[in-house]
């Protein structure tokens, strides 16, 4: 019901971050706890899988390699932890608390993406990823797509560069749908504390079980003002708009539900949710 | 943040009077609104399936009986509303406002009733229902419905309480971690928090740390007592010792869209959904 545990996975790239200081921002807006969160596979699962006998010195120096590239990950993650907390002046802590100057703890943790962020998201308010356009790992988009579905947490998708502002001005995607709903519903902390709150409606078709008046009064009962504006005869797909509409108006934050449809359906025909992952050009609220 | 706006199934029965004080006891730790819903079918469209074709004025009759009934329900639940305003000191409203005290609205709307409550539901921070022995489909399906929004649900049981004590079943699965995050609001409201760790005997062993962390992230503190019980009694002995241990609330999370009743440790037994020992907070 509100955010004060915020999860951002590192996997030692680059990207951790644009995670990071998106994390950040928005926990600073939220005074929420930051959970920085190390996750590189086991070492030993480098071996290869096959029936030749491999010398006992091949397996140590394929473990040796691995460990070499584990440990640097694990430096880089925390370099960027590191930097990222100092530039947002987070206090680093051992166990959480809540608090002003925001606080925040590393951690490094053995396994599979996938499977860590499993047992871990299930006891936190959001997790943080960084963007997943473009060439990165399959896991962690998988990952993305899993604490969403499965797990059913809210997910903040980075756009490639750091919003610092991330969640002062935001756009809702709204189409009447359950997912919709869901997706405000959960991101009510950051729109009680937004300076601006938009809705844009994808099918003003009227006929929907939930109007856009009832979303509206919903936000009005919680001292949230919000504006709409129609998006009639879409001429692009509706993920394409609303990306279009969130730049032009310089949004720094989206809020959708993912996966409306099942997500065999959203397979079949190139969905609005997959496209949204891969074009995220704002931050990007996802709920389920 | 806080709940607002708390949404309420009445059908005009005599549970209402029960689930409308546990939903302003509720709203009043928040100063919230309390959303009265009652849905029903188009009165024109209950019509009795029979094999023969009915006559105009036997369908006028049967269509005028039922709009009768509709009126009847709508007004007894408009005085149940008044009742519950002068004992626990609310505001009728007629649209969703929030003053300062609580405020009750009241609205009908048509359609199948399990479906117009879940959609209501899902643009709402809290749903509260009254558990019905007498008609439990209808009940047992909107209760699926609004939890299948991922909204919380709160079963109202007699008598209402303050919201004081509350206990947390935790068996160290993610559904149960539902549950506690749709608990925050009321967690933060209570004196005492109270995690009751789940273990069958003979099972793996776990505590309450990953809760205990969690709930630190909120600066609540809490404390935690281990409990042995068999998957099939779990509910039962959950809700015994919640009892006698004098809590206020029950929050157990778990709940499956489809088969609801039976995923939390295997088995929820129907009767412990439709008389709960004391009030429960649901959450799948």
């Amino acid at each position: 019901m509100s955010i004060a545990k915020i999860l951002v996975p590192l996997t030692g790239s680059q990207k951790d971050r644009v995670a990071l200081d998106t994390a950040f921002a928005l926990a600073r807006r939220l005074g929420a706890f930051v959970d920085a969160m190390f996750v590189h596979p086991d070492v030993r699962e480098a071996l290869p899988l096959t029936d030749m006998p491999i010398s006992p010195e091949i397996l140590q120096s394929i473990i040796d390699a691995a460990e070499t590239a584990k440990k640097k990950a694990a430096q880089a993650a925390r370099e960027s932890f590191s930097m990222a907390a100092a530039q947002s002046d987070a206090r680093i802590v051992s166990v959480p608390e809540k608090g002003d100057p925001v606080a925040t703890t590393y951690r490094e943790e053995t396994g599979h993406l996938r499977e860590v962020l499993d047992r871990e998201a299930a006891l936190c308010d959001l997790v943080v990823f960084p963007s997943v356009a473009g060439t990165d790992p399959a896991s962690m988009r998988q990952s993305l797509i899993d604490v969403l579905t499965h797990q059913g947490r809210p997910v903040l998708l980075c756009a490639e560069r750091a919003s610092r502002t991330a969640g002062s001005s935001v756009l809702i995607g709204w189409d009447g749908g359950a997912a919709a709903a869901q997706a405000l519903t959960a991101s009510l902390p950051i729109l009680e504390k937004a300076d601006a709150v938009q809705f844009a409606c994808v099918r003003p078709d009227g006929g929907s079980e939930r109007p856009l008046h009832d979303a509206k009064e919903y936000l009005s009962l919680h001292g949230v003002k919000s504006s709409e504006t129609l998006i009639e005869a879409p001429k692009l797909s509706v993920a394409e708009e609303l990306l279009e509409t969130a730049a032009a108006s310089e949004y720094d934050l989206l809020v959708c539900g993912g996966y409306g449809h099942s997500r065999m359906l959203e397979t079949v025909f190139g969905g609005t949710t997959d496209y949204l992952l891969s074009h995220a050009t704002v931050p990007i609220f996802l709920a389920h | 943040m806080s709940l607002a706006k708390i949404l309420i199934a009445v059908d005009g029965s005599e549970r209402d009077a029960c689930a409308l004080m546990t939903a302003v006891r509720a709203a009043k730790l928040f100063n919230a609104h309390v959303a009265a819903l009652f849905a029903h079918p188009d009165p024109a469209e209950v019509l009795p399936l029979i094999g023969v074709p009915l006559s105009a004025e036997a369908m006028g009759a049967i269509v005028g009986g039922n709009i009768k009934i509709f009126r009847a329900a709508a007004d007894k639940i408009r005085e149940t509303i008044a009742q519950v305003c002068r004992a626990e000191g609310a505001r009728a409203v007629s649209t969703p406002v929030r003053k300062d005290a609580v405020t009750i609205s009241f609205r009908e709307a048509i359609g199948h009733p399990p479906h117009v409550i879940g959609a209501a539901a899902s643009l709402s921070d809290l749903a509260v229902m009254a558990p019905c022995a007498e008609s439990p489909k209808a009940f047992e399906t909107a209760l699926d419905l609004t939890l299948a929004q991922r909204r919380p649900v709160l079963l109202a049981a007699s008598p209402p309480r303050a919201f004081r004590k509350i206990m947390i079943g935790w068996n160290n699965t993610a559904p149960a971690a539902h549950g506690i995050s749709a608990a925050i609001p009321f967690l933060q409201k209570a004196e005492i928090i109270e995690i009751v760790c789940l273990q069958p005997p003979g099972g793996p062993d776990f505590n309450a740390d990953p809760v205990t962390a969690y709930l630190k992230a909120y600066g609540l503190a809490c404390s935690e007592v281990h409990l042995r019980v068999l998957g099939s009694a779990l509910h039962r002995s959950l809700g015994k010792f919640a009892s006698e241990h004098r809590a206020d609330l029950l929050v157990i999370g778990g709940f499956s869209h489809s088969r609801v009743r039976e995923t939390f440790f295997g088995g929820v037994t129907n009767e412990f959904l439709r008389e709960p020992p004391l009030p429960v907070l649901l959450a799948h």
